[in-house]
């Protein structure tokens, strides 16, 4: 049996109490995790779930109530101590890139300058030295010195990717990439992202509510009011639960 | 690739009229400061020229009435008071005095002068002693007087223009009748010399019935000597007052410092507004900006990142609304020189807005380091923002 | 202290007063009331400044010189003097000019105005300014008058260096009220002869030029 690849993730009894008004709501109760290298993980379930929640907690977005996390075995939250900005955006440079369902390119600047622009912030060991390959894999480069405003939805959103990508993150989080696109544009990204965990191996976690979207995923994880609907159970959820044997690679060859 | 200040100063471009307008309250405040730092400048300079340039640092005059010289002009040249020019003699005794020339002053009604008549004033001076004293004075045309009692005349360029008066013409002396022979036309000093009529000391005196009187004696002090010390000594002669022109100058400052203080409170105030108008527009653009932030941060811009690049949005509105300013306060010296020569009352000859590199400098430091400060607040605010203030939560 | 501070200072006010103010060309002393009193009916007026060596420099002041009859001379005739010129209005209709020059007199300066009429005839003539010992004489509104309906046309024929005019001239007929200020006199003429031309190049476009007879050999002259 081929070995199991690391675990890159890993979440226990993540929790995030919000107060509004003079009401408590609990967006996350008690979620348990593991994620390991190169798989792609997609989380379904109706609105007010808490993925979003969820996923800004495994993105070190946000500080959690209570529960541990630790990524590739490091602890970052676990002592019940909020985490500094500052900190905070320290490991996540580290490790993980975001795309959003906005968007949010820079108007002012060209696509190769919004691609290029995580550059002027943090440079990592390790990061692309060709951004111009990242844009070609995405079949954008002849739009590199266009401005968003000349640019269709669908081709901001593979900027925003591109963005992502650049400092060669360890996990990507997806937050409803398709929420602001047509169904053709959202099959592309969904392509887009099953190459980019297939070909390059990378891990992937994405919240969606559009069960195509979640097909694209290897293992999609349901959550119903803060907590992971159970996953064992039924053949299909075992189906579901099943990693797909990486065909004769142990080790994911990066071409990016 | 790509720098923060390069996106600093695209992020300005983006609402292209707000940030020429908040520039545009820079550059006025900034054209207010330059130029009165350069009047402070220009004034003083052309005053302290003004003064250095009457040849000698301290004047004994006849004691009199302190007004009744300034009031020379209406009673028709009566009001002066005379001593007797044996008071040079006495003050050649003093070891502090280097040089000492003696002077009259007289004046007569003209009735041709100007609409209804007018004073013409002439100045006897003696020239053995006076052209020493005044070596800086160049000639247009002509020379210094030898005798002094010859009925000549050298008159200063301003006054001669007016008259239209050259080397061998001849100047009348209204009232007493008298025909001078001018000798020589001085060329533009700057100062009052510009106005004047200079005459043989004797000659005057003849003419104007005040043998051996005089009503100044100008007095150039030995640079050891102690300026104060001499001074008090010669308050001790009869009939005289002591005028120490560094007197003079500190009289006028102090009248003049006065204006300064109201000008510059204005200028303090100008730039505070226009501060307040830069704090609102970073403010607000970062307000409107605030989800672009939170990507930002979550691209790995560290909070200091987040500050350094809105910190520098401010400055370059700063600089280019200095540098505007003070292009404006170069480019209107003139008009602004102008301006202030109707308001007030006593003006010296010479430029008065004189604005130089340092002041520029000055200036240009002044605004960036106002616009630093006022950009600490949007700075900070924008540096605290979460990630999360700016990505709405789906459905949550 | 008070009493040396003040007296300081009026010292410096006396020094200031005795500074003459400065005129470099030669305006109007009040343009308001002055061109009131010389053009009744007019509604407005237009002030203009021009030189000679910024409309057509040395050439130009050659061409002047030439139909003056005599050099500019001095430190204070140059072709950089500038010049104004009103222009005076009734309503939207041009109906006059008012041009002073200035003339270097026996013991000061002397400033000669005219007021012409759109055609260039004179209506009006003072003097702003004379420094004479005759100036009472010189002053009377007499002596002015005799100006009135003369133009370029007749001063042509006046030669400044010579100081006279054919006898059957119009200019020959005017008296001088003060002979013993003779060469005033003559200096009020030739700086009125160069008002008009001055007027004539630069208002009038030139009209008079036609009338202009360069001057032949001396033995020609009257």
């Amino acid at each position: 049996m081929k070995p199991r690849s690391p675990i890159v993730l890993e979440a226990r009894d993540l929790t995030k109490v919000y107060t509004r008004g003079s009401e408590q709501v609990t967006a996350v109760d008690g979620v348990s995790l593991q994620v390991r290298q190169g798989e792609f993980l997609a989380f379904v379930g109706p609105s007010g779930s808490g993925k979003t929640t969820l996923i800004n907690l495994l993105g070190c977005l946000d500080n959690p109530t209570s529960g541990t996390l630790a990524l590739g075995g490091r602890i970052v939250f676990g002592d019940g101590k909020n985490i500094s900005e500052t900190r905070l955006t320290r490991i996540r440079r580290q490790t993980f890139g975001y795309i959003f369902q906005k968007f949010y390119l820079v108007p002012t600047l060209t696509v190769i300058e919004n691609v290029t622009l995580p550059f002027a912030f943090y440079r990592k060991e390790g990061s692309m030295r060709d951004p111009l390959e990242v844009l070609r894999f995405l079949g954008l480069e002849k739009r590199i010195n266009h401005r968003p405003g000349e640019l269709s939805g669908g081709e901001m959103q593979r900027v925003a990717i591109a963005r992502a990508l650049v400092n060669n993150p360890e996990i990507i989080l997806a937050d409803e990439p398709t929420g602001n696109l047509d169904s053709a544009r959202s099959r592309e990204i969904g392509q887009i992202l099953r190459d980019l965990n297939e070909e390059d191996g990378r891990t992937i976690l994405l919240v969606t509510h559009n069960p195509d979207m979640a097909g694209v995923a290897q293992r999609v994880v349901e959550l119903r009011d803060g907590r992971l609907a159970p996953e064992a159970g039924s053949p299909k959820a075992k189906a579901r639960r099943m990693r797909i044997r990486r065909p004769s690679r142990l080790k994911p060859k990066r071409i990016l | 690739m790509i720098s923060i200040y390069q996106v600093a100063y695209k992020n300005l471009l983006r609402k292209k009229t707000r940030s020429a307008l908040t520039v545009i309250g820079i550059a006025l405040s900034a054209w207010v400061l330059v130029s009165l730092l350069g009047f402070n400048r220009g004034y003083e300079s052309a005053l302290n020229k003004d003064i250095d340039n009457m040849g000698f640092q301290v004047l004994v005059a006849a004691k009199g009435c302190p007004y009744e010289a300034a009031t020379l002009m209406l009673k028709g040249g009566t009001g002066l008071r005379y001593m007797k020019q044996s008071v040079v003699g006495e003050i050649l005794k003093h070891p502090e005095v280097e040089k000492v020339t003696p002077m009259l002053m007289a004046a007569v009604f003209d009735p041709n002068k100007g609409e209804e008549g007018g004073i013409s004033g002439y100045l006897g001076v003696d020239p053995a002693t006076f052209p020493a004293m005044k070596s800086f004075l160049k000639f247009k045309q002509g020379r210094w007087f030898t005798d002094t009692e010859a009925r000549e005349a050298v008159i200063g360029y301003e006054a001669a223009e007016l008259e239209q008066r050259e080397v061998g013409d001849t100047l009348l002396i209204p009232e007493k009748n008298v025909e001078l022979k001018v000798v020589g036309i001085l060329s533009r000093s700057g100062t009052q010399d510009d106005g004047t009529i200079f005459v043989p000391l004797a000659a005057l005196q003849k003419i104007f019935d005040k043998k051996g009187e005089l009503t100044g004696v100008g007095i150039k002090v030995d640079k050891r000597a102690n300026m104060a010390a001499l001074e008090q000594k010669l308050y001790d002669l009869p009939d005289v007052q002591v005028v120490s022109l560094a007197q003079v100058k500190q009289t006028i400052m102090s009248l003049v410092s006065t204006a300064k203080v109201m000008v510059l409170s204005i200028a303090l105030i100008a730039i505070l507004i226009a501060m307040v108008g830069v704090v609102n527009t970073i403010l607000m653009s970062v307000y409107e900006r605030f989800q672009e932030i939170g990507i930002l941060k979550s691209m790995g811009a560290m909070p200091r990142d987040v500050f350094r690049m809105i910190w520098v949005e401010t400055v370059i509105l700063c600089l280019l609304g200095g540098g505007l300013g003070i292009g404006l306060g170069l480019g209107m010296s003139k008009l602004t020189d102008l301006l202030i020569r109707r308001l007030l009352p006593y003006t010296p000859t010479g430029s008065l807005i004189q604005i130089n590199g340092r002041l520029t400098l000055l200036t240009v430091a002044a605004i960036v380091v106002i616009g630093l400060v006022s950009g600490l607040y949007p700075a900070w605010r924008a540096s605290r923002v979460r990630p999360l203030e700016s990505i709405r939560a789906e459905g949550e | 202290m008070f009493i040396k501070k003040t007296s300081a200072f009026s010292l410096l006010l006396l020094a200031v007063a005795l500074r003459l103010f400065s005129a470099v060309g030669c305006d109007l002393n009040d343009p308001d009331r002055d061109v009131k009193w010389l053009f009744p009916e007019s509604t407005s007026c237009k002030t203009v400044y021009v030189s000679i060596a910024e409309k057509g420099g040395q050439a130009l002041l050659r061409q002047v010189e030439e139909r003056l009859g005599d050099n500019f001379k001095g430190l204070y005739e140059t072709a950089d003097v500038p010049y104004t010129m009103y222009l005076i209005y009734k309503g939207p209709e041009l109906i006059g000019y008012i041009h002073g020059v200035n003339q270097k007199g026996r013991y000061g300066g002397i400033q000669v105005f005219l007021a012409l009429d759109n055609q260039g005839v004179i209506r009006g003539f003072y003097f702003q300014k004379l420094t004479s010992r005759s100036a009472k004489e010189l002053r009377r509104p007499e002596f002015g008058r005799q100006f009135v309906g003369l133009s370029l046309k007749e001063f042509y024929e006046y030669d400044p260096v010579a100081g006279r005019a054919p006898a059957s001239s119009r200019v020959t007929a005017i008296k001088n009220p003060a002979p013993e200020a003779e060469d005033d006199f003559q200096s009020s003429l030739r700086a009125l002869k160069k008002n008009l031309i001055l007027v004539d190049e630069f208002l009038l476009g030139n009209k008079y030029l036609s009338a202009f007879k360069p001057r032949g050999p001396a033995e020609d002259r009257p």
